[in-house]
């Protein structure tokens, strides 16, 4: 009962009809980069098109959305100092996370399958298009992975939107095209390798390839992606209960 | 139900509260010190919010820090002024309801209870961002009161508040203690606590500098002569009348020349007497004022005593 409470209410708070106006038209934006990226470049195969846009678009759309609900799981509620109503109710500390955290996974799933329906709308002329399954359980799994690294981030230091932006537009874009083994580092490589995106001719690798991280094979099994993205999401919600559970969040101004 | 034993905090290199032992039971006590003495630690601390940097901090013999088990019987309203705006009264107060453990009937039938008591059941519909500071103030002591909890806590709780309220939120805190409630409430003022409790802590630079009954700290002042104010455009007249009276100890005319402070040891009987003398010798005088009547002037006494 205290679950879903604690679920419902961020969810509601996380996807209020301000903040899903704003996203709606993050949707319709990628929609029409979608239409004009189609219009000046036909020599693609639709399947590749959309390989390249969802990646480029939707998986850029998935840690953002991912860092400002992560961060509004608790560090938001701190410095809103909000959090005081939270942490004096007879709730353990590791429940209202956790709550919390599921809240801002589905909240990010929904916005960025979304984003990848409007991409295959797009592509396809069709809101289901033959990727969009696989690309929604590279999402859950992107929600639930990117989340629980940002979340732990976000207890662990101050302004930790910053440090999840630059993660995920930063990191994410420039280590997968990186040569040698640092791209196992990267959680798009993984991600990519459970959404099963068709194979890129190498002649054919333009700059949006490799903005998207689609150049080059990846030599990661999907079994592999799956084991990885598993035990970082489990490390990472599991340290953040700990250290949310024995370490003080107050207020930061109100401190004497 | 509340005891610290020899808490200390420390915020890296400044000390907020500074070895202290209490205990504090059931009834009204006030905490009360002026800015920065340790008040909003302390609430912290028995709170579970924050843990002594030494020493220890009980709740009914359970360490309070993230205890689901002490918040079960722990009501807090917080000084800060912060809510989820876009929510209203009802909404906030429902919520943390349902957060302390009720079921959504329960939590509706008390919500509603709990609003009218603080007086918000009519206005509590509206979203927070437009009540008022005094509004604001009733919908935290709700949330606080809202799973009937054995010990309250509340940090400053009378700011904002009209008189009226003043007077409302006082007797909500006599019926309280009358139901055998502990309620511990901070304030830096010390007319407002005079009117809710004898009983007191005082701090002062983190210290616990004074414990118990408030009368044997209103005597203390009063064995000090009491320094009073008194506004006149004829200082010199009213000064002639009041330097023969046999408590009056000292005069000194304002060199502005727009009123005089006297000192005396008995300021009871001084102020039955001024009214009397206004009228009779036609004084022109246009108010008058204590400066000794506040917490300096306690922590300066306390401190030369």
């Amino acid at each position: 009962m205290i679950n879903v409470t604690i679920f419902s209410a961020a969810l509601q708070d996380f996807l209020r009809l301000r903040r899903a106006m704003l996203w709606i038209v993050v949707v319709v934006g990628l929609y029409l980069i979608a239409g004009l990226y189609l219009k000046y470049n036909t020599e693609n195969s639709p399947d590749q098109a959309y390989a390249t846009l969802s990646t480029i678009l939707v998986f850029r759309i998935l840690p953002l959305a991912s860092a400002i609900f992560s961060t509004a799981v608790i560090s938001q509620e701190v410095e809103q100092k909000t959090i005081v109503y939270l942490l004096t109710r007879p709730v353990a500390r590791w429940r209202l996370l956790a709550m919390r955290a599921l809240a801002s996974f589905v909240a990010v799933f929904l916005i960025s399958a979304l984003c990848a329906v409007g991409v295959s709308m797009a592509v396809y002329h069709n809101p289901l298009g033959p990727y969009l399954m696989k690309d929604f359980v590279a999402i859950a799994v992107g929600s639930v992975a990117y989340g629980s690294l940002f979340i732990l981030v976000s207890l662990l230091i101050n302004r930790a939107m910053i440090v999840c932006l630059l993660f995920a537009f930063g990191w994410e874009s420039l280590v997968p095209t990186l040569p040698g083994s640092i791209f196992y580092l990267s959680i798009g490589t993984y991600l990519n390798k459970i959404a099963q995106r068709p194979k890129m001719p190498d002649a054919e690798h333009g700059i949006m390839d490799t903005l998207s991280g689609l150049m080059g094979a990846k030599p990661v099994p999907i079994a592999t992606s799956w084991i990885a993205m598993i035990a970082l999401s489990g490390a990472c919600a599991v340290v953040a209960a700990w250290w949310f559970t024995h370490f003080e969040f107050v207020p930061r101004e109100d401190a004497e | 139900m509340i005891e610290l034993t020899n808490a200390s905090r420390w915020y890296g290199q400044v000390i907020g509260l500074n070895d202290v032992t209490c205990t504090i039971g059931p009834g009204v006590t006030a905490l009360l010190g002026m800015n920065g003495a340790g008040k909003s630690t302390m609430m912290r601390m028995i709170t579970g919010q924050i843990r002594p940097t030494t020493g220890d901090v009980k709740v009914f013999g359970h360490q309070p820090f993230a205890n689901p088990e002490v918040y079960k019987h722990l009501g807090y309203c917080p000084e800060i002024d912060n809510f989820y705006e876009h929510r209203s009264g009802r909404q906030f107060v429902h919520y943390l309801a349902k957060l302390s453990g009720f079921s959504e009937s329960e939590a509706k039938s008390k919500t509603q209870g709990v609003l009218e008591r603080v007086g918000m059941a009519q206005r509590a519909d509206a979203k927070i961002a437009g009540y008022s500071k005094g509004m604001r103030q009733r919908i935290k002591l709700a949330q606080a009161m809202i799973h009937e909890p054995d010990i309250i806590l509340l940090d400053e709780p009378l700011n904002g508040l009209d008189p009226v309220g003043r007077r409302e939120f006082i007797n909500l805190l006599a019926t309280l203690a009358d139901e055998g409630k502990t309620i511990l409430v901070s304030s830096h003022i010390l007319f407002e606590v005079e009117q809710m409790t004898r009983s007191i802590l005082l701090l002062h630079r983190g210290r616990l500098l004074a414990t118990g009954n408030l009368t044997a700290l209103r005597d203390l002042i009063d064995k000090h002569p009491h320094r009073i104010r008194i506004e006149s455009s004829q200082p010199r007249d009213v000064a002639t009348r009041l330097v023969g009276l046999p408590y009056v100890l000292n005069v000194q005319i304002d060199p502005r020349g727009d009123g005089l402070e006297i000192q005396t040891r008995e300021p009871g009987q001084f102020y039955d007497q001024l009214p009397g003398l206004v009228l009779d010798h036609n004084l022109a005088v246009s108010g008058f004022s204590s400066p000794d009547n506040n917490l300096e002037s306690i922590f300066r006494y306390l401190v030369e005593a």
